[in-house]
């Protein structure tokens, strides 16, 4: 259950940090040269989003469904 | 507005590569009789395989790069599409054996191999060059996951072992410029100072 409910916040907190660590990769900080797309998309930011979309759409249902499972496996 | 660069594509490709790895990398965690309780989440890495597909095939007939890039875009479009259509098949029922898993194998090592003959530089020409061969051969090497679980479905290695897969792919991917040093090397013919 750990597993699972760890797997978002990880994944967000390996885009904050890579963000961080490069901040030129983010087109908001450094904003010289930069297009559309490079505003559209930030990779550091593109990874914090993956793991905001898995916290709410996957991670949720997952852990639910893992419950009910021990609960059947337990009575 | 003019098509975004090449880097910019493999960047939003690693997102959903990323995104599939994590789905991967859940199913690995819980099994999958928990993870295929609900049927949105049991297909949606084979349906994600199936659209990368499609938009691969788009991105073959539209890349003017060369040759070889059409070839190899096209072959990864149909080894996702191919791998993806047997998986939607599988959680379907419609295949049960669990050795159709060597089909994904064979989606992995061909893409793999694609990777590698399509890249004509060396290790060290750019980093774009490295990552191409670096990519090649993770695939080819992580052809080994399906493999075991058509062999040994039960084992938690291999179903961890091809979801960490596309988390590496994603974060090679991730690292790739259409112009950037690797290790402090960039040949001349890609925009560098020394040969």
């Amino acid at each position: 259950m750990l597993a699972i409910e760890a797997l978002a916040p990880l994944t967000i907190v390996g885009g904050v940090v890579w963000a961080i660590a490069q901040p030129y990769r983010v087109a908001f900080i450094h904003r010289d040269g930069k297009g559309v797309y490079d505003y559209l998309f930030q990779p550091p930011l593109l990874v914090v989003l993956v793991g905001v979309v898995f916290g709410l759409l996957i991670a949720p249902s997952l852990v639910r469904d893992l419950l009910e499972a021990d609960e059947r496996a337990e009575g | 507005m003019s098509a975004p660069r090449a880097e910019i594509a493999h960047w939003i490709t690693a997102a959903a590569i990323l995104f599939v790895g994590l789905l991967l990398l859940a199913e690995a965690i819980v099994g999958p009789e928990v993870f295929r309780r609900r049927a949105w989440r049991a297909y949606a890495w084979p349906v994600a395989a199936v659209v990368g597909g499609v938009f691969l095939w788009l991105i073959a007939a539209l890349s003017t790069f060369s040759t070889l890039h059409l070839i190899a875009h096209s072959l990864w479009a149909q080894a996702a599409m191919i791998a993806g259509g047997v998986q939607i098949a599988v959680i379907r029922g419609s295949l049960t054996s669990p050795r159709w898993s060597l089909v994904t194998a064979a989606a992995l090592f061909l893409t793999g191999a694609s990777f590698l003959i399509h890249e004509q530089n060396g290790w060290l020409f750019s980093r774009s060059a490295f990552l191409h061969h670096l990519i090649g051969w993770v695939l080819v090497a992580s052809a080994v996951f399906p493999v075991g679980q058509a062999l040994r479905p039960r084992r938690l290695v291999w179903s961890t072992g091809f979801a960490l897969t596309f988390v590496v792919v994603a974060i090679l991917l991730f690292a790739d410029r259409d112009v950037a040093p690797i290790f402090g090397h960039l040949s001349e013919f890609a925009g560098g100072d020394t040969p």
